[in-house]
């Protein structure tokens, strides 16, 4: 059951909405960060802030989409503070550089490393909608943009995957 | 595409099953251990006490359709530049203090010259409700500075508030514009740059930097500048070219910091990576550590709408606010600010919640102008702002209010009872 779909108020609710959602929280951020384990850290740390706001994250509809979207600004801002340090800390770029995206992701690795070439906001909704579980009007909502700008999003994307996978199968 | 469509795609069967194996590989999580150790173990999320500041840079920029903009910078006496100059490429940080000793830093703590009527608040948990049948009661103002600025018909100005002080941006509208910045730091001592080349401010800080829009002569010219205020004068010290579409028609509080550098408040959540990454005097990159909170509505219908909804900010706490305005309320052309942070880990929303003051004018006058102050436990309380007044700018160092009579502009901070 998607614990979005029914709204947690009880005082067990957060244990039942981190049992449900964990797993699939990390495997969001880890398409979005490109590895498991900051896949996993960042759905530890979206769970840890609705854990601290329980009061009133689990009172939201949706607090599952509310997880979501911290966690996609988490793996933002884990992306951001990447490319910093591959911009400004020379020492560590080359490690970065050499250090895949994709390394830790299973199953179908050239995929994956496709998508991390992506724009930041095809990236987002790939992930949302594929990963996340999300339907065009949850991808909106979490995206904060409107239902046509996600699906726009996703032909992009799915498209800009299509001309990279045959590149890559042509090479 | 059609759902049909779809199914076809060999993309989407392809993601499809990326996504299946990817979900299925995380089900050897030890999600018991991760749950005991979310419930039981440090929580490094929760809002910083009360006693340990911010020492954060944002800023906020006030453009206005018509043709009033306002933005301002304030300073206070840490953080001298040295502290942001690194003697290696590596990003410089700024640190936390241990006390505030800025007096923006304590005005939650200090006891305000009551100028206009206090009372208790009366919003709390779950929904934090305002009428515009009982208003709720003025703020307290702690006045800051007077400076010239060019009447209404003549020109304009923009305000943002940093670590520093409070800096206002000011020009004419003529064609040999006349452009000056004032910067105010926190005891009211001011500085002014004459022939300030510049428009509208995004950010003052961290440092003695500002960061604003610079028209050119084209639409292509456009652009994101540092600059770096110093004993000889402003200097640019990092420029970034701009989209100018992004840039127009934003209210007050548009823009803010996080942790590398200048970002659209109202998008961050959403979509950003920094308009400009911030620089010390020197040019070199520096960056904040805990970067004041970002806060945005749940969804784009409250954010736009001015009636409330619930607010949720980066820290992950959330707030309901309610609004219930008059029917013949007016609408202002470049909308409602966004949340923004203020001191103390609180944050602030502005909207209005009067009758239209001037319905002869297209989009009207607002009027019965509230801030709904969002403290770190996820209360709130609403406030009206005294008449004439606007908030013109808002961050971890401060709330900034404006009020314009002829060619002279008042500042003033709000302390939050």
């Amino acid at each position: 059951m998607m614990v979005d779909e029914a709204r947690v108020d009880d005082s067990e609710g957060f244990d039942v909405f981190f049992r449900s959602e964990y797993p699939r929280l990390a495997a969001l951020g880890a398409a979005l960060c490109g590895n498991r384990e900051d896949g996993r850290d960042v759905a530890q740390e979206a769970l840890a802030r609705a854990f601290n706001s329980w009061d009133n994250v689990g009172g939201l509809d949706q607090p599952g989409a509310w997880a979501r979207r911290v966690v996609v600004n988490l793996a933002r801002d884990h992306a951001r503070h990447r490319e910093v340090k591959r911009r400004r800390l020379p020492a560590l770029a080359s490690e970065l550089k050499t250090r895949p995206v994709t390394a830790s992701l299973p199953f179908d690795s050239d995929f994956w490393a496709a998508v991390a070439t992506l724009p930041d906001r095809q990236r987002t909704a790939v992930a949302l909608f594929y990963v996340g579980d999300q339907s065009i009007g949850q991808v909106a909502e979490v995206m904060r943009v409107t239902e046509g700008s996600v699906k726009t999003t996703l032909h992009q994307a799915r498209t800009r995957l299509s001309r990279l996978l045959q590149q890559e199968n042509g090479s | 595409m059609s759902d049909d469509e779809l199914t076809d795609d060999p993309i989407h069967r392809r993601a499809a099953a990326a996504a299946a194996a990817l979900i299925d590989s995380f089900e050897d999580l030890d999600v018991e251990a991760d749950l005991d150790s979310t419930r039981h173990g440090p929580q490094p999320f929760v809002a910083a006490p009360a006693t340990r500041r911010w020492l954060l840079a944002a800023a906020a920029l006030l453009i206005v359709a018509a043709g009033t903009v306002a933005l301002v910078a304030v300073s206070n006496n840490q953080a001298p530049d040295s502290d942001l100059s690194p003697a290696t490429p590596q990003p410089t940080v700024v640190p936390l203090p241990s006390a505030p000793t800025s007096p923006a830093a304590t005005a939650s703590t200090s006891v305000p010259e009551s100028t206009t009527t206090t009372s208790v608040a009366r919003s709390t948990l779950p929904i934090a409700s305002v009428s515009y049948l009982d208003p709720p009661p003025e703020l307290t103002l702690r006045p800051l500075a007077s400076l010239d600025v060019p009447a209404e018909e003549s020109g304009s100005y923009s305000v943002a508030v940093g670590d520093l002080g409070v800096a206002v941006s000011q020009w004419t509208y003529s064609d040999d514009s006349v452009q000056r910045l004032d910067v105010v730091d926190f005891s009211g001592e001011s500085r002014s740059f004459p022939d300030f080349g510049g428009n509208a401010l995004l950010a003052y800080g961290p440092g003695d930097v500002l960061y604003m829009t610079q028209q050119g002569t084209s639409i292509e010219e456009f652009a994101v500048v540092a600059v770096a205020l110093g004993v000889d004068g402003a200097t640019e010290v990092r420029r970034e070219r701009e989209n100018v579409n992004l840039f127009l028609e934003y209210p007050p509080m548009s823009f803010g910091h996080t942790a590398t550098g200048v970002v659209h408040r109202r998008d961050y959540l959403a979509d950003e990576s920094p308009i400009i990454d911030y620089v010390n005097i020197d040019g070199q990159p520096v960056t904040l550590v805990d970067a004041p909170p970002t806060f945005r509505f749940e969804t784009a219908e409250q954010a736009g709408a001015g009636l409330g909804g619930t607010i949720l900010s980066s820290l992950g706490t959330s707030w309901t606010v309610a609004v219930d305005a008059a029917p013949d309320r007016a609408y202002t052309y470049v909308g409602i600010s966004p949340p923004a942070p203020g001191t103390d880990g609180h944050g602030i929303y502005v909207t209005h919640i009067g009758s239209n003051a001037d319905p002869s004018t297209d989009f009207g006058a607002p009027s019965g102008w509230v801030i709904a102050d969002l403290q770190p436990g996820g209360t709130a309380t609403w406030w009206s702002v005294p008449d004439g007044w606007g908030v013109v700018a808002s961050d971890a160092w401060g709330t900034v209010l404006g009020r314009r009579a002829g060619a002279t502009l008042e500042l003033a901070f709000v302390d939050f009872p």
